[in-house]
């Protein structure tokens, strides 16, 4: 046979022995941290925002007609939001990186789920929590009454707007339908991610 | 991923990605460095495979582009820490990967081409047509058959050890 390099490059790639593929567990711990990395900026980013939107609130309500006392249970909201993603985020900020990448990723993605779970719970708890000084705002004031009235002690009492606070849990409803489905855009896809990886890494053990 | 993308659309082509690698790289440590983020790259960039070019195709252009990006930063390395101490070139060229010894001086040759001969003539050796080449390149067909000619006399040539 000729010694052209055709035939070297032929002859030697014959022994399959050197094409043998390396270990890849590596390459799972890159894409672990890829993924973790994405998922806690994500976190991270959407908590640091709550505090803009409350200053905003305050901000833009007067201006668009609003009074600037209605505007405060809506940034109040925001600040406890802010508050309490803040710890939520902290269970994977605070996680143990030594571990090995499959029990790492399996306790990631409990504690990920878990917040996500809280925040429902918040959410439909606290929804109407946030609403009603609203309501009741909105009640007083479409029959007149001052705001010591309101605050104070004459409150008369007019049925025909108590459908007012019948929306409350339909409102709660509406806010975690709202968020399951943002979850769903926002994150469906990661949340994929990370478990098709978990169970390609649990397939190679 | 799918459970099993790295199983079925990338390991059926390791061999590919494997000689590529072996040719940018100078030590078996960067070597499984460079097919681990080759390997990575692909996963990441999956989703932007079109379709328009063969999957195998696809996975050239892209072990390539990875290969060539981590030279160019280990290079970038070298220029900041050895400036007057750049690491020795007979360390790589001796380095004994293939049972074939044929198939290691051929290797060793070709490492002494530079990074874009380098690609071509890989591509040519996986009788790669000049069109998919040109392709890969992103560059004319025209220029491919005579650089080629060009590149095979250089490693006769470095083959040969008239020139080193």
């Amino acid at each position: 046979m000729e010694k052209s390099i055709e035939n070297i490059w032929k002859k030697g790639f014959e022994l399959d022995q050197d094409l043998t593929a390396p270990k890849v567990s590596n390459l799972y711990n890159n894409k672990s941290q890829q993924l973790v990395d994405k998922l806690s900026r994500a976190l991270i980013t959407e908590t640091k925002v709550f505090l803009p939107i409350a200053g905003a609130v305050m901000i833009l309500n007067p201006l668009i007609g609003n009074s600037t006392w209605s505007g405060i249970p809506a940034s109040l909201w925001c600040v406890a939001w802010y508050f309490i993603a803040k710890k939520q985020v902290k269970k994977i900020t605070d996680m143990d990186r030594e571990l090995s990448c499959l029990t790492f990723l399996k306790s990631f993605q409990e504690k990920v789920l878990d917040i996500f779970k809280t925040y429902e719970k918040i959410l439909i708890s606290g929804t109407p929590l946030f609403l009603l000084p609203v309501m009741i705002y909105t009640y007083y004031n479409n029959i007149d009454k001052t705001m010591g009235e309101i605050l104070g002690i004459d409150p008369s009492f007019d049925a025909s707007k108590l459908w007012l606070f019948a929306s409350l849990p339909i409102m709660s409803l509406i806010a975690y339908m709202v968020f399951k489905l943002s979850v769903k855009i926002g994150y469906g896809k990661t949340f994929r991610k990370l478990r098709e990886l978990i169970q390609d890494i649990e397939a190679m053990k | 991923m799918s459970s099993d993308f790295y199983q079925s659309f990338i390991l059926p082509y390791s061999g590919i990605i494997i000689k590529i690698c072996r040719a940018y790289s100078n030590s078996q440590e960067d070597f499984e460095d460079y097919y681990q983020e080759v390997c990575l790259q692909m996963w990441r960039s999956k989703d932007s495979f079109s379709g328009n070019s063969e999957w195998s195709t696809w996975i050239y252009r892209l072990s390539l582009n990875v290969c060539l990006t981590l030279l160019k930063k280990e290079k970038r390395k070298k220029d900041q820490y050895f400036v007057s101490d750049a690491l020795p070139d007979e360390v790589t060229e001796n380095m004994k990967v293939f049972s074939d010894e044929s198939l290691n001086e051929l290797y060793s040759a070709i490492k002494k081409l530079s990074e874009t001969d380098r690609a071509v003539i890989l591509l040519y050796l996986e009788e790669k047509s000049y069109q998919e080449i040109a392709a890969i390149m992103g560059t004319n067909t025209n220029n491919i058959g005579v650089r080629i000619k060009r590149i095979k006399n250089r490693l006769k040539k470095i083959l040969d050890g008239k020139i080193n």
